[in-house]
Parts: C-alpha cells; structure tokens; sequence
C-alpha cells in the first residue's frame, strides 16, 4: 500500500464506474433515461477513459504497489477495448438484446471492458485472472442477453462452461506458477526465472503448458475453439462482435504479458507449443470457413483462424513479433467490425439475415455497404494494398525473422484458402439473385448511430492502410514497453 | 530440453489420479450398504408419509443465487476487519467503496424486483 | 518453510485429485448443474493448490489470490444458476447433449 498512485489506474476505474453507472440508468421510471442514460454513460465513460489514456501514455507507472501497471502496451491495448465497445454500443443501438435492456447492455460491455484493461496491464497474477474472470463473466451473461431466444441462453450457457473449464486450467497454471516461484507479482516472477536456470523444471513447465491450455479457450484457438462457432452464432450480433474483437485482444494480451513479458528466457520450451496451436487454428479455421452457410459462423471459423495468425506473432517471441500483433488486433478490430455490421444492419430486415442467401444481390440494392463489406472482406484475406495485407506481412516476417519460416509459410497458404470463402460472400453479395427473382432485397433504414460506427471502422480499414507507419511505430513502442524491466 | 523432464509431471498427475480413485473406492468400500429399511428416512419410529424428495419451485434458486452472492462478499469484510486499524484512513474509504458497490448491486436487484416472491 | 504440520506434498496430491476429478466430471457429467460442480471442484483445487504453496513459501499472496478465486468462483455459478434456471423456464430438457439447435 505504500505506492497507491490512483491516477495510473484512472482509465480502469473511470470505465468501471461509468459501467456500474450505465447498468443504474436502466432502473429508472422516466422512459428517456432508460433509452439514452446508459449509451450515453458509456460513451461519456470511454471519452473520459480515452483522454486519461492520452495524458499517461508515456514510460511505466504503477498504480496499487504493482497491482496494475499502466506503460504504452497497457494503455494501447486499452485503447483498442474502449474503441470496439464504443463501435459495439453504436451498432446494437436498434437490436433487440439492446432495446430491451439497454442498462445491462451498455453496462455489462462497459464492464466487460474494465476487466479486458485489467488484463492489459495486470502487473500481477491476481489482477490477470481477476481481470480474465471479469471480462468472462460480464460476456456469459451479454451471450444470454437474448433470453426469449433459446439460441441465445444455449450460447450463454455453453460460453459459460466452456469458459469456467478454461478458467479453471488457466488457474491451475497460475498456482503452480506461484508455486514454482514463491511470488505473485509478475515482474519478480520474470526475475526468478531469469537465466536458463529454470528451463526444463517440470513445475514450470506444468504451468505453461496449463497456462497455454487456458489462454487457447480464452483467445477460441485450435483445439480449444469447440465452443466459438456455437457460441458466435447463438450470441446476439453486437455481441459477438464485440467478442471476436475485443475479447481476443484480451487474450492475446494475456498471451503477451505472460509468454513475452515475463518468461523470455524460457522461450525454447513455449514457442513451439505456441507455434502449433498457431498452425491447427489456421488449417482448421479456414478449412472450415469454407463449409459454412451462415455469415456468422464463417466469421467465427475466421476469427479463430486469425487467432492463428495472430499467435504466430507470439510464437515468434520477438519484440517484432507483439510489434506484429498488435497492429493486427487494431487492424483485426476494423475489418471484423465493419463484416459484423453488414450482418447486423441485414439481421434487422429480413429474418435469417446471418444466412449467405439473405445477401444475394444485397451490395447491388446498398452500393455503399457493399463497398464497405468488399473493403472489410479484402482486408480479411490479406489483399496487397490494404490493411490487412501489412498486418500480416508484419506477422509473417516476424516469423521469417526468428527462425519460423514454416510458419509463415502456412500462414501464406492458410490465407490463400481464405480467399475462396471471403470471395465466395462477395460473390454472393454483388453478382447474387435473390430467391424470389428480381424483387430487390427489403430495406430498412439504417439508424444514425449504426451508420456512424459501420462508416468509421470502414474508414478505419483504410486509414491503417495509409497511416501504416505512425500506426506501426505505436505499436513498436507498445512492443518494447512490454519487455522493458 | 530432455523428454525425461516431464515424468515428474506425469507421476504428479498419476498420483493425484490414484489419490482420487483410492478415496472414492474406499468410500464404495467403507459406506454403509443399502437395505430397503436403512433407507427409510427416521422419523422417530413412526413410518415416514410423504416422499422426502419433493419437488420444489425454481424461484428458490433465485433467493439462493442472490444469497451467495452476497454471502461470498462478506467473505472479504473479515480479513479487512482484522487489519483495518492497521490501514487507516485509506483502509476505511476502500471500505466504503467496496460497500457502496454491494448497495449499489442490491439496490438493482430490488428495483428488478428479483426479492418479491412471485 | 512450514515448521510443522501438513506437508506441501499433501496439499499437492489433494489438489491435484481435485483438479482431475472435477475435469473427468466436466468431461462425464451431461447435466449442467453436475458440470458447474464439477468446475467448481477444479477451481477448488486451484485454490487448495494456492493455500499450500503459500504456507510452503510463508507468504499471505496465495491466500490472497484464493480469496479472489473464491468472489469469482460465486459469480461464475450464479450465473451458471441463472442460465439453467431460465433454459429450465424455456422448458428445455436440462441435457446438454440434448442441446442440438446449435450444431457443435
């Protein structure tokens, strides 16, 4: 208690509160605060969290006596939370989950969030599962937000224990980690098993393969993802998401924070273990991406094979590597947000409108969705000029550059198969009929607030494009704050 | 790094997997054996009426699920207590915002009206 | 070092047949209330694994740490409760394998 520092932990406490806060504004009688407290809490709550995060990015300071330490990698990632869950508040600002409970909504993300920030900058075991815990629990109840819907409450219940079976491994690991050590705090765990002295001693090595166990449930990877195409499907739209987003950013800052951040020095016995959960999400990702009818469990089967390719920059155990990953998860949280919001705004008009055949013809009748959804879809796949392509050549080449090559190399092919599904929808979406003959596809307006959070992460998808290199300058910063003592 | 490393795992993990079977078939082993009159419920010598497993509503899970809650919270004001003197003032408003939060939590439910019996 | 006592072994083998029971139930059980006890006996272990590291190590950090387990712990089977409770009200048959409308 003796470094209290509450200003390093103000973003963390600020969306906490705004959290509390937003789920409060759904009590009350008065039919305005109901619709709008809780967005505009939120949103007043991720503004205020942003600009604390602007002022503090700067060299590491540490808040609690080390419980939470807020340097560049922390409050970038948190950046890129408060970003999907502002994108996610303006996208579900119409679907029925929202509507109904606006307070728990807003709230339960606003919570969601707090626990994925917790997780950035945990600076010892305890907050890191507090935080994983945090976020984990607040998404079971978000999936089941649904409850007239059985899809919904069966999403939330299998999440849920799916989830707690990960948790309870992550943990598990976490205790012989502590075990191994004698010390919770992360940074002094580093210290103990500095050197080569602990390479090969089976507690620790227990406790990384229990801790890699628990992470792979958390960030849906290959063979831990039993759980996502279920789950990403049943859950509502926003929700999901806002979990292929920000929830897998969560994970893979925990992958960082442990792997990268405190046991380099053991990166011989991790990174191959690493390396081949990166290649099976790949292979049976995309391979299974192509099967799929729906759009949303084609997005699931994507999202876990982009944990692939995102674990790739882990694997690599390389400042370039996180520098790697973490240009991807922004990059990542543009395109899948703008091919979730295609989902979301064709969901409203018809019914199945997560189905492939709902959006024959859809890109003709909406020529500037179409656009959209082609940018997102061609980003996705790693398209030369785009976004997505610099991601993942970052990501390849940090695996080139330690000695990985095979992984690039499966990473390449993974992304060539890819092509057929991504291609496939756009085929769909611009050259389809609909069923019914000519008759155009029924069309809604788009609320404001949709339209706002689809066009900005469209524009998004091309500003990284552009602005490649500040962006991946940040990025390197947040890398090397990461493994800064 | 050597494969022989990991047996030590591998006899923890046997262990405790022989620790569990051992105790579960001792208690097969030690329990008291079923008979039809050993089962009945004891009611003081008088012979038992109604089924002793009765089905009851689902609303009472309710009741239970916001008890444990709450119950569990309290669990972290006792190791406070012990060392609240030590802490001083920063102990007494950390206090108050961990309590403020639980009356923040029971003040939802009871606007959702999840303590009416329905 | 603990002085006197029950040695760290101990707390091991016991945790450890926690952890493995509660994950062969997680794997056996069908019925969601039996996995959520299942989970809960991992986490325990978890926990019992803690506490004994932290006497080996005489430091308060992992009985700290199993106080927090234990809050999450509750939230994680409350929530469970209240899922199975509304699934139970939508009349579905409390039988995950019965769960079929989403194909895994």
């Amino acid at each position: 208690m003796t470094h209290l520092n509450v200003v390093a932990a103000t973003p963390q406490i600020i969306v906490a509160a705004a959290g509390v806060l937003a789920m409060s504004m759904g009590l009350f009688n008065r039919y305005e605060i109901r619709r709008y407290g809780p967005s505009a809490i939120s949103l007043a709550g991720i503004v205020a969290a942003f600009v604390m995060i602007v002022l503090l990015w700067g060299d590491r300071e540490e808040a609690f006596g080390g419980g939470i330490r807020s340097d560049r990698f922390s409050l970038l990632l948190s950046a890129i939370f408060l970003v999907s869950a502002a994108l996610v508040i303006g996208l579900a600002w119409r679907e029925s989950a929202a509507v109904d409970r606006r307070g728990e909504f807003a709230g339960l993300v606003m919570v969601a969030v707090a626990g994925m920030m917790l997780v950035a900058s945990a600076g010892d075991l305890i907050v890191l599962f507090l935080g994983i815990e945090t976020l984990s629990v607040a998404l079971y109840v978000l999936c089941a937000l649904e409850v007239w819907r059985e899809r919904s409450l069966e999403s939330g219940l299998k999440y849920l224990i799916t989830g707690a079976v990960g948790s309870s491994i992550l943990l598990y690991g976490f205790a012989l980690l502590f075990g191994a050590t004698g010390t919770v705090d992360l940074a002094e765990i580093g210290e103990q098993l500095g050197g080569t002295s602990f390479a090969g001693e089976p507690l620790v090595i227990a406790a990384m393969a229990l801790i890699v166990v628990g992470l792979g449930f958390k960030a849906s990877a290959v063979p831990f993802h039993m759980w996502t195409p279920d789950v990403y499907e049943g859950a509502p739209t926003s929700i999901t998401a806002f979990m292929s987003t920000a929830t897998k950013a969560a994970a893979l800052a925990a992958f960082l924070r442990i792997f990268q951040g405190v046991l380099p020095d053991l990166a011989g016995d991790w990174r191959v273990a690493i390396a081949v959960l990166a290649v099976a999400s790949i292979v049976v990702g995309n391979v299974a991406a192509l099967a799929q009818d729906s759009l949303k469990r084609m997005l699931a089967y994507s999202s876990i094979a982009h944990a692939g390719y995102l674990l790739i920059g882990v694997a690599a155990g390389s400042v370039q590597g996180a520098e790697a990953v973490i240009y991807y998860l922004i990059v990542y949280l543009a395109m899948t947000m703008t091919a979730f919001a295609v989902v979301i705004i064709r969901e409203r008009e018809v019914e199945n409108g997560e189905m492939l055949e709902a959006f024959a013809g859809y890109a003709r009748a909406r020529p500037v969705l179409g656009v959209a959804a082609t940018l997102a879809m061609l980003s996705l796949a790693g398209f030369p000029p785009l976004a997505g392509f610099i991601g993942k050549f970052l990501l390849f080449s940090a695996a080139v550059e330690a000695n990985m090559t095979w992984l690039a190399i499966v990473g390449a092919l993974g992304s060539v198969v890819s092509l057929g599904y991504y291609l496939r929808i756009l085929g769909v979406m611009w050259l389809g009929t609909p069923a019914d003959g000519e008759r155009p596809a029924r069309l809604l307006a788009v609320p404001a607030p949709v339209m706002m959070a689809t066009g900005t992460a469209a524009i998004a998808i091309i500003g990284l494009a552009l602005f490649a290199d500040p962006m991946i300058d940040i990025s390197r910063g947040a890398a090397e704050a990461l493994l800064a003592p | 790094m050597e494969l022989s490393a990991y047996l030590p795992i591998l006899v923890f993990f046997a262990l405790g997997l022989a620790v569990g079977g051992a105790i579960l078939t001792l208690s097969k082993i030690v329990r008291p054996k079923h008979t039809l009159v050993k089962d009945l419920p004891y009611e003081s010598g008088i012979l038992g009426g109604t089924p002793a497993r009765q089905r009851f509503s689902i609303d009472f899970y309710l009741t239970a699920m916001l008890f444990i809650v709450f119950d569990i919270e309290l669990a972290f004001l006792y190791p406070v207590a012990l060392t609240l003197r030590d802490d001083g003032l920063l102990g007494l408003v950390v206090l108050i915002v961990f309590v403020f939060t639980i009356v923040e939590a029971l003040v939802y439910i009871w606007k959702k009206k999840a303590l009416e019996w329905r | 070092m603990s002085g006197s006592g029950v040695p760290l072994l101990a707390y091991l083998l016991v945790s450890g047949a926690m952890f493995l029971i509660g994950l062969l139930g997680v794997m056996i059980r069908r019925n969601p209330l039996m996995v959520l006890l299942a989970v809960e006996l991992m986490l325990n272990g978890a926990n019992v694994t803690l506490v004994g590291f932290s006497r080996f190590w005489d430091t308060t950090d992992g009985q700290t740490f199993a106080l927090v387990v234990m809050v999450v712990a509750a939230a994680e089977v409350v929530i469970g409760l209240g899922l199975v409770v509304a699934v139970y009200r939508q009349r579905l048959r409390l039988n995950i394998d019965e769960m079929t409308r989403l194909r895994g």
